[in-house]
């Protein structure tokens, strides 16, 4: 190799690639991502080659190209050994390289860094101040927890280093040092804290830095300084380090409250003097941050206010920016703070910085009120429909675009549905309008869905749908807590679902919006219609539906057929004859049918049951039918039972709406029902009802329920607290309602109790639908009422659904309330209307227990709280400053090897000695100071080996007697 | 503490991070910075890259995070500052400038170019201001300075080729004002293996 090295050297100048070589290549390469990486791949290689010349100019040359190299995401770590090379050169330059390629190679504790222990301790006992700078600066970023031990020693002492340039760059690596090793912190804490008083600014900087770095960590062994700091914090006339130490002082305002009376006038008071803007924002960083501007310290904050909204009217982006975030967190200390500072804020929502107008979304919560928030959610809102916004700079005149992008979209529907649902509806004005929106916000979503649907970006196709998910769930909840709306709300789902593109890109919205149609089927006349556009193939996409989907869906179909068949209002719909009636049957057959072979056995089982209702029902209609048609001919059969009710077979008019109509729904506090379950003693095997109970309400209508025989203060306490608020779940109302028929079979039967408990346990807060299983007769209070009031006003409301391909016209009867009034393509801009008294259906709670309500935040924000994910990247520094004791006395130092191998003994001899327990209780006849040498945990064996070497004779003799025993025991 | 430095093809990690993510954050750094106006815009990037985030996109939450992504742009080059909660905003931004001003000294006008094929100055520079992830000098004479007097120590060893020559001759492909683009802070030492000889 070296022949045929020299021989292609002629002069003694070799030619290698230079870096500058490298990179002309890379620049020539660079139209085509596969030559690129064709061409790195190969420089890759010759560096492979050129490393191990024996040549060091070369080997430093190609470990050079090699970091560089590395920027294009080749691995060097291979090459670890020859950096380690080029490390130990003589040459300084050469060492330079070497120093350079060793940051980002020896990261972990492997082996080439213990031979480079000695490499490293030579550089820094070198004379030369620079070579001990160049391996300072590789110690911070490759120190390992052995290095740091066995280079503290050395480091410290350079504290005293005549050339304030090495001070400097000793205090820097010290951090990285203390990390690793936090014993060297204890012992040589003076010598370090000594440095706060070095006459060379640089180095009292970079002591502060790093004191204020460890005090983030731990700021325990530092807090005795508190005087000095506050001192230095008086006296120091760089920004720099005030900026630090006002950092640090944050940091040790968060362990100590009380700090803040000394130190907040101290802040202010820099505050005034200064000119310098990044001290005043520091300063208020510090007081907001530190926690030292409580809930009612008005004066403080008018005065900080005052300042920070000059910052956010000031040309400068970065100080908006910056004023915005302590806005923030100024209103989280107390929201009334920021109140009175709407305008800005919604002038901060159409800044030209996105980054800006996100931290301004933050805000709104403090902000917002029944007056602008048609302002916000319509300045907002048309941010969401377009993807970029023309915007001249006031400054240079010049035009810009930007790009809207969609992450700040999705918060941006997130924040404005959060802001709607705040309070229950305290700034909806109009909930017509609301309602719109929320429609409007369903086709946005949409669109963002199909717009980033080529891209197939997983993560945001996975916050788009939980969009989906949560504009279903405001559908459904508006729909239960304002029941006026209810009417509005299912012409804007049924609108929602006649999109056909719903099913296929967003059909995480479906659940909610099929269970609200369900439930609220009473109020659309041509129910028939409905069931047809639900149950219309859709091309395929109906039956690709996730199976909740579909399980909501069978029993929202079942729930439209049953109101619609049992509609007392037949005035507008006269096809709603017997013969349609059995047609739907049919077709309803025909859709379930298709799931019965379903992969998915709950979706397979419900529809088989719904099947098997369903055909009872279909040959009871049957036989209705023949009958009817033998009698009279089939017109004057229909004028006949025009007027009242259609004379159905019992199990389509008593036992089908039996099914669903038990209880009426009331929203319930999140976590309510769990506690429930913890309240109520449930002895299974006790029949609800005794016979005589059953037989008397059979009898009568009897007004009765089964909490009641279970726990009869249950419901008065209810009734004491059902009114409370935010949640947004919603479960069966545990009163009682009238129960017309209870048959007893579906009293004893065991899978009512048995789907509460289900249904719990999947921890599901959305709905409870009640079970088909749930067979109890009785009809709803509120159903008789609706009913009634659609007889009292006949006025219907007919929808255009605008989707040609169904061509429907779903009637929506509106109980109660002048249609004149409203119009459902109300425009979103229409100025706010005199607020109507609507009634809104608070949270209802169980009973007021603080503690308990406590719990249940507690767990769920530990299911909250996520891990990064395991291709992220963690930028937290592995230390175990953290949790070290300073307390703890000096110890020497052992060596790593020998600590694990005692530790191996440690655990044979533990597990021998319990193997020999269980066998021979005998054999073992420890002295008490054996066993205590044997059975030991490991930090005690440390303090222990200690001990060892301070006074080794008589440790040594146990340490002996232990292996001994092993030695025993083996044979 | 400053976590990493992204300049051009320079990025420098104070926490270890595998190369591959490396690659991966650099990438969704610059596709998101690129969707800005720098001009106009402030100098945060409110959206972490996705790579940085949490799972179920704890991003809602406004401080579940306190890693922050400070950036400034000079014609088409970005410097981006990624830092924790104990660095201040407007103090880096200050660095950042502090940077700029040190590469206008070695550089002499220092432009896209220089950087590009500067790369061992861009890391020295940095390496006199941030010491594993801590900033230790501010003034960018000092900074200066001590790069001349690392670029000038000469080690005892075997250096090929007279320093300081090839600069100016492989300047031919760059720009005639480039000729003195490597001023005499950066002509001798370390920099010149980035030009061979």
């Amino acid at each position: 190799m070296s022949f045929s090295d020299s021989r292609l050297r002629p002069f003694g100048i070799f030619f290698e690639k230079s870096l500058k070589d490298l990179i002309n290549g890379i620049r020539s390469h660079n139209h085509n991502a596969h030559e690129l990486h064709g061409f790195l791949t190969k420089s890759v290689s010759e560096c492979r080659e050129e490393v191990k010349s024996p040549d060091m100019t070369i080997k430093t040359n190609s470990i050079l190209k090699l970091s560089y190299l590395e920027m294009y995401g080749f691995d060097m770590s291979w090459a670890d050994f020859y950096v380690l090379e080029v490390m130990s050169s003589n040459d300084f330059q050469q060492k330079r390289v070497g120093y350079l390629a060793a940051q980002q190679v020896f990261h972990e504790d492997s082996d080439m860094l213990m031979l480079a222990t000695n490499c490293l301790k030579k550089d820094l006992s070198n004379a030369n101040a620079l070579k001990v700078g160049i391996a300072l600066n590789g110690i911070s970023s490759i120190i390992s927890p052995n290095l740091a031990r066995d280079i503290s020693k050395d480091l410290i002492k350079m504290l005293r280093h005549s050339k304030p340039y090495i001070r400097k760059k000793t205090v820097a690596s010290l951090f990285k040092l203390f990390l690793q090793y936090p014993e060297a912190l204890r012992d040589d804490f003076e010598a370090f804290v000594e440095k706060l008083h070095d006459e060379d600014t640089s180095v009292v900087s970079a002591t502060v830095s790093v004191i204020c770095e460890l005090c983030k960590i731990n700021p325990q062994p530092f807090m005795k300084l508190l005087p000095l700091f506050y001192d230095m914090l008086i006296e120091i006339d760089n920004n720099w380090i005030i900026i630090r130490l006002l950092k640090l002082f944050t940091t040790f305002c968060k362990q100590e409250p009380k700090l803040r009376l000394k130190l907040l006038p101290k802040v202010l008071n820099l505050i005034e003097k200064t000119t310098a803007t990044s001290l005043i924002y520091e300063s208020i960083n510090c007081i907001v941050k530190g926690g030292m501007l409580t809930a009612d310290d008005v004066d403080t904050a008018v005065q900080i206010l005052e300042l920070l909204t000059k910052f956010c009217a000031s040309d400068d982006p970065n100080l908006r920016y910056v004023s915005c975030v302590l806005f923030y967190y100024i209103g989280k200390i107390n929201t009334a703070f920021i109140y009175s500072f709407d305008k800005l804020v919604i002038e901060l929502l159409e800044d030209v910085d996105i980054s800006i107008r996100s931290k301004a979304l933050e805000l709104l919560e403090g902000i917002v009120n029944e007056d602008n928030l048609i302002e916000i959610t319509s300045k907002l809102l048309k941010q969401v429909a377009i993807e970029e916004e023309d915007y001249t700079s006031t400054v240079s005149g010049i035009s810009y675009k930007i790009t809207i992008p969609i992450d700040y979209k999705i918060k941006i529907i997130k924040s404005l549905l959060y802001l709607f649902s705040l309070n229950d509806y305290e700034n909806i004005s109009l909930f017509e309008w609301y309602i719109t929106i929320l429609g409007d916000m369903c086709d946005m979503v949409l669109y963002l869905k199909t717009s980033i649907g080529a891209s197939n970006n997983n993560v945001y196709s996975k916050e788009i749908s939980g969009l989906g998910v949560l504009v279903g769930k405001h559908l459904r909840n508006v729909a239960v807590k304002v029941p006026e709306m209810r009417d509005q709300v299912v012409l804007a789902i049924i609108k929602i679902i006649s999109n056909s593109n719903i099913y296929s890109e967003l059909s995480s919205i479906l659940v909610n919006l099929f269970w609200t149609l369900g439930e609220f089927s009473s109020l659309i006349d041509n129910g028939n219609d409905l069931i047809r556009v639900l149950i219309s193939d859709k091309e395929g996409l109906v039956v690709k539906l996730s199976p909740v989907d579909l399980k909501t869906l069978f029993v929202c179909l079942l729930k439209v057929y049953s109101n619609w068949v049992n509609a007392s209002n037949t005035g507008h719909t006269a096809e709603r004859n017997l013969e349609e009636v059995q047609k739907l049957c049919k077709e309803l057959i025909e859709f379930y049918e298709k799931f019965s072979v379903s992969v998915d056995f709950e979706v397979q089982e419900r529809s088989t049951q719904i099947i098997e209702f369903l055909k009872l029902s279909f040959e009871a209609l049957e036989v209705l039918n023949n009958k009817g048609s033998e009698e009279e001919t089939s017109g004057e059969g229909q004028e006949h039972q025009l007027p009242g009710k259609i004379e159905l077979p019992f199990l389509v008019s008593d036992v089908l709406p039996g099914f669903f109509n038990s209880w009426e729904l009331v929203p319930i506090k999140q976590g309510t029902q769990l506690k429930l379950q913890k309240k109520m003693d449930l002895d299974t095997s006790v029949p609800f009802l005794t016979a005589e109970e059953i037989a008397e309400l059979d009898e009568n209508d009897v007004e009765n329920s089964f909490y009641e025989d279970i726990d009869d203060d249950y419901n008065s306490e209810v009734k004491d607290q059902y009114e409370t608020s935010d949640s947004d779940i919603m479960d069966e109302n545990p009163y009682p309602k009238k129960n017309n028929k209870l048959s007893k079979e579906k009293i004893d039967n065991p899978f009512y109790l048995q789907d509460d408990d289900d249904d719990d346990a999947d921890g599901d807060n959305a709905i409870k639908e009640r079970d088909l299983l749930d067979m109890n007769d009785n009809t709803s209070d509120t159903i008789q009422t609706n009913l009634d009031r659609i007889q009292k006003n006949k006025s219907a409301l007919l929808l255009d659904t605008n989707n040609s391909n169904s061509g429907i016209n779903i009637q929506v009867s509106r109980p109660g309330r002048n249609i004149d009034n409203v119009s459902t393509t109300q425009s979103k801009k229409k100025s706010k209307a005199k607020k109507k008294k609507i009634k809104i259906i608070s949270d209802s709670t169980l009973y007021n227990d603080e503690l308990e309500d406590k719990l249940f935040v507690n767990t769920s924000s530990i299911t909250d709280k996520t891990h990064r994910p395991k291709n992220g990247i963690d930028l937290n520094l592995k230390t175990n400053l953290k949790n070290f004791d300073f307390s703890k006395p000096f110890t020497t130092k052992i060596g790593d090897d020998e600590y694990i191998e005692e530790e191996d003994i440690d655990i044979n001899q533990l597990r021998k000695q319990f193997e020999n327990l269980k066998n021979n209780d005998d054999s073992m006849n420890f002295k008490d100071g054996e066993e205590e040498e044997v059975i030991i945990i490991k930090k005690k064996k440390k303090k222990n080996n200690n001990k060892k070497k301070t006074n080794s004779g008589k440790s040594k003799k146990k340490s002996k007697k232990s292996v001994a025993i092993i030695d025993k025991e083996d044979e | 503490m400053i976590h990493a430095v992204l300049i051009c093809k320079l990025m420098k990690f104070y926490t270890p991070v595998d190369v591959n993510k490396q690659q991966i954050l650099f990438q969704q750094v610059y596709d998101l910075i690129n969707n800005r106006i720098s001009e106009e815009q402030s100098s945060f990037l409110v959206t972490p890259p996705s790579i940085l985030l949490k799972d179920n996109g704890a991003s809602a939450e406004p401080d579940g995070t306190d890693i922050q992504i400070i950036y400034k742009n000079f014609a088409t080059l970005y410097f981006v500052f990624i830092v924790d909660d104990q660095e201040s905003e407007l103090a880096i931004l200050d660095l950042i400038q502090t940077f700029v001003e040190c590469l206008d000294m070695c550089f002499a006008n220092v432009c896209e170019l220089d950087l590009v094929f500067g790369w061992q100055t861009l890391q020295s520079v940095l390496e006199e201001m941030v010491q594993g992830g801590m900033v230790i000098e501010t003034d960018k004479y000092e900074i200066v300075k001590a790069i001349d007097l690392l670029n000038m120590a000469n080690g005892n060893g075997n250096m090929g080729g007279p320093a300081g020559s090839n600069a100016n001759t492989d300047g031919s492909y760059l720009t005639g004002s480039l000729a003195n683009a490597f001023s005499m802070f950066t002509t001798g030492g370390f920099s010149t293996w980035g030009a061979g000889s």
